[in-house]
């Protein structure tokens, strides 16, 4: 359906794509994954021209829309897209959006317009703000909205351009589940996304990017359990562990928490969970484990994800003498780490500076 | 708030009426009333030491002034109703002035007075182009002025007009319209009482002159109103063939200007001020006032028409400027880049310039040396000027509002399968025009008021109006007062206007059963 080769693309001072071969299937469901940086949302807009490629060739349903003959406009209605800021038109109403381009473009009659759009809001949910204005409606209500008007255009493909990155965590999951609903129903898709655990659920093939191009094309249990190349391997290493080294009292315990917030949602965590991980750590760590700690010091934090038992793994370890969190006189803060924690164990080690080992499993 | 403006404007009128009328009074009234007769030069030079004394910006009154009294203070003014109005309100002591142009102010105010001044005159004339053409009226002129006094008719229509009673009967203008040959004339109606507005009619020594002159020779009269400055730069580029104005013939102005001979030798006098016993009450002399600005001579048409001057400037500018700004802007979004470019690039410097120079020194440019050939109008002209500086603005506030509308708008509408055009028309513009409205509507207020120069370009528009009444008159307040009512109310009303406009288009605003007219749901 799509047919990419030789696809380069130049700026100024970087070159994202540099060698893009590529064929994409009728029904293909692909999340691209990778790094930042690494031209996977270039690659989308490179494919419904809203960037203009330096070279290379583009094939859609066998029209090469590289082609300055080419007329976009039609191939475009044919190709959806969705932002990740949702881009909603600003004056028209909910129902008005989704309405505007069936009327103007496909010369569909209002009330041909009308009917259609209602029964798509119905599908995301949103009949109900059929008359509220964008400003009126929360992110996931927008990006919603977003995805009736593309699918109002009754497109063959749809690219997404991280759809959820935008929204506040308890909102990425309505858009998800929307998307989810597409995908069943065999349009074809990419999605550009950081939510791991979505892009393995949804795909049926995942693209990791890097290095200029397609680094790794796989199924999803390929790419996310058993990589093939090294890049793509250190990659799903690293948002599958979290680790950090704190070495001072004065550490970023604000930046600490956010980070461990980002990898809880990019390995698709509960909000729960990841809160339960922040409060073992602030309280055995920041509570118990650091005024016992003097001089110079070295605690090492690491979290892992499980998708087997759906658990998280937590792994404090610090030098100094030995010092066994269990029996702190701070009843308070352990009983609240208890809480939070399944289970947690203390053991001497020898690993290095290492001394210490508290080992806590979250649900 | 409205109220509150209200209010507040009112109360400004109010005092600044109280001031006009108190400004007289304060002024004692002399105990010797002989004072002002004493013909003695040499003690009037003195009792004027260290007066203040009006004058007009850089006429030979100034020059004179300096000579006579060294150590008096010396205050420019605009023009004579001025000098008259400061005179009353005890703003100078005395200024120094032509018999002819005395006595049309000492028919409505009494308590002027004078003491003469010998030995020192002014001519007067009627002043053509420094060219052939002129120099042919030129001698027409004096042939025929010549004539009229050798059989006594110039000094009879002299005292008709320059005399110490006030006309009241119109010249019948004769009806010259089947003369081939044209003579353009550029009148000043603020120059009491050579040429000025008697019953809406040109009226004035000048003007009876110049119809017999018409008459006798031939020409078909063509007829422009223009501040006399404006004349005098007309002449030279051929606007106009004759200025009549009641012009002082000097040297200086001998070097750029064709004179006839002077018809007049007018002596010079200082003129002073003393205020009579007898006031009249607060609203005796108000009523007045506006009985002179607005009832006499039905004046309130003067001030109508200068309104539809007003208006007509302002719209045609506003309409034109709005096109020619867009069509601009359109052509900026060309797609082929070349265009765009040069576009974008002219666009640039012509702002530059536009806005780096006052919108008056635009219009003369425009009126003396553009058009300066051309037989064009001066509404015309002043229509062109603005058009060119509201274009200016027009481009660049859209430029700058489409510049702020979100990016992603535009993408999203590519997205969709929109054109450039569509996407600019249907997406981006509406969302333009939130922003770009309110600051439309204040370039329209600020225009309407930039109007009020166009006197400078022979344009009688309502500023221009106030002016020749004022100069009929000699009052300052009413004439000064309404047109400043006018333009309030003109600018407020267009404000009101707009808001409501902008109201209407906020997409917000719409009920839910417009917008899906026709729709069953």
């Amino acid at each position: 359906m799509i047919r990419i080769s030789h696809l380069k693309k130049e700026y100024p001072n970087a070159t994202p794509l540099k060698d893009v071969n590529v064929e994409i299937n009728k029904g293909d469901v692909i999340s691209i994954i990778g790094p930042s940086g690494t031209g996977k949302s270039t690659l989308i807009r490179c494919i419904n021209r809203l960037e203009t490629p330096t070279s290379g060739e583009i094939w859609v349903d066998g029209k090469c829309i590289t082609d300055k003959k080419c007329d976009l406009n039609k191939v475009r209605q044919k190709m959806g897209m969705v932002f990740q800021s949702f881009n909603l038109f600003n004056h028209m109403n909910v129902i008005e959006n989704i309405m505007a381009a069936p009327m103007d473009l496909l010369k569909k009659s209002k009330q041909q317009a009308y009917d259609d759009g209602m029964k798509l809001l119905r599908t995301v949910g949103l009949a109900d703000k059929a008359f509220n204005y964008p400003d009126e409606l929360s992110g996931g209500q927008k990006q919603r909205v977003a995805i009736a008007r593309t699918l109002a255009m009754e497109p063959e493909i749809i690219l997404f351009d991280e759809p959820t990155s935008a929204l506040d965590p308890t909102m990425v999951g309505e858009v998800q589940a929307v998307i989810k609903d597409l995908a069943a129903k065999g349009l074809t898709m990419m999605i550009v996304t950081h939510e791991m655990r979505f892009a393995k659920e949804i795909a049926n093939r995942v693209f990791y990017m890097d290095e200029g191009g397609i680094y790794e094309d796989g199924t999803p249990e390929q790419i996310f359990d058993n990589p093939q190349k090294e890049k793509t391997a250190r990659f799903i290493k690293r948002i599958k562990v979290f680790e950090s080294t704190v070495m001072s009292k004065d550490f970023d315990f604000i930046g600490f928490n956010t980070s461990l917030e980002e990898f809880g949602r990019r390995s698709g965590i509960s909000q729960k969970a990841i809160y339960r991980m922040q409060s073992v750590f602030e309280e055995l760590c920041v509570q118990i484990v650091m005024p016992e700690l003097t001089g110079d010091f070295v605690l090492n934090v690491t979290a892992e994800y499980s998708q087997e038992n759906d658990s998280v793994c937590v792994q404090m370890k610090f030098s100094g003498k030995h010092f066994n969190p269990m029996e702190s006189d701070n009843i308070l803060s352990l009983r609240l780490a208890q809480n939070a924690a399944d289970s947690i164990e203390y053991s001497q080690c020898d690993d290095g500076e290492y001394t210490n080992l508290i080992t806590a499993k979250i649900k | 708030m409205k109220r509150f403006f209200a209010l507040l404007f009112s109360a400004l009128i109010l005092l600044l009426s109280l001031c006009s009328c108190s400004g007289g009074s304060e002024s004692s009234v002399s105990e010797n009333g002989e004072k002002n007769l004493v013909s003695d030069f040499e003690e009037s030079l003195e009792s004027f030491d260290n007066a203040t004394l009006g004058v007009i910006v850089g006429s030979i009154y100034d020059g004179y002034s300096r000579e006579l009294f060294p150590n008096a203070k010396i205050d420019a003014y605009q023009s004579f109703p001025d000098l008259f109005q400061c005179i009353k309100q005890g703003k100078v002591d005395g200024f120094l002035l032509d018999t002819p142009n005395y006595n049309a102010a000492r028919r409505t105010d009494k308590n002027l007075s004078y003491i003469s001044i010998p030995g020192y005159s002014v001519e007067i004339g009627y002043a053509f182009g420094k060219n052939e053409n002129g120099s042919n009226l030129k001698s027409q002129m004096d042939e025929f002025l010549g004539a009229l006094r050798a059989d006594g008719t110039l000094d009879a229509i002299w005292d008709e007009w320059c005399g110490e009673v006030e006309p009241t009967e119109n010249i019948e203008i004769p009806d010259l319209s089947a003369n081939e040959k044209e003579l353009k004339i550029a009148f000043d109606s603020s120059r009491k009482p050579f040429v000025y507005m008697l019953n809406n009619q040109y009226a004035g020594f000048e003007v009876e002159v110049l119809y017999m002159f018409c008459e006798k020779y031939g020409y078909n009269p063509k007829i422009e109103d223009a501040q006399w400055t404006a004349g005098v730069a007309g002449l030279k580029e051929g606007k106009y063939d004759v200025v009549s104005c009641g012009i002082y013939i000097t040297e200086e102005r001998k070097e750029s200007v064709n004179f006839c001979e002077p018809y007049m030798i007018a002596d010079i006098i200082m003129v002073t001020y003393e205020n009579s016993a007898e006031k009249a009450g607060f609203f005796a002399s108000v009523k007045e006032s506006f009985e002179k600005t607005f009832i006499r001579e039905d004046r309130w048409k003067l001030i109508a028409e200068g309104v539809l001057v007003t208006l007509i400037i302002s719209f045609f500018s506003v309409l034109g400027g709005t096109v020619f700004g867009f069509a601009f802007y359109m052509l900026s979004r060309s797609k082929y880049k070349a265009i765009s470019q040069i576009t974008k690039k002219i666009a640039k410097i012509y702002s530059v310039i536009i806005s780096g120079t006052p919108t008056l020194v635009v219009l003369m440019i425009l009126f003396y040396i553009v058009f300066g050939k051309s037989d064009i109008n001066g509404i015309t002209v002043a229509v062109i000027g603005f058009v060119l500086t509201f274009g200016s603005f027009v481009y660049g506030q859209l430029d700058m509002t489409v510049e702020n509308v979100d990016k992603g708008q535009t993408e999203a509408a590519y997205a969709l399968g929109y054109s450039r055009n569509k996407t600019f028309f249907r997406i981006v513009l509406p969302q333009a025009l939130k922003m770009f409205i309110p600051a439309y509507t204040g370039e329209i207020v600020g225009l309407i008021k930039a109007t009020s120069i166009v006197g400078y370009i022979a344009v009688n528009d309502l500023t221009r109006m106030g002016d020749i009444i004022r100069s009929n008159t000699y009052e300052a307040f009413f004439p000064l007062i309404s047109v400043a009512v006018i333009y309030f109310a003109l600018t407020w009303g267009v404000a009101g206007i707009f808001g409501i406009a902008r109201k209407k288009i906020d997409p917000k605003n719409r009920k839910n059963k417009n917008i899906l007219k026709g729709v069953a749901r």
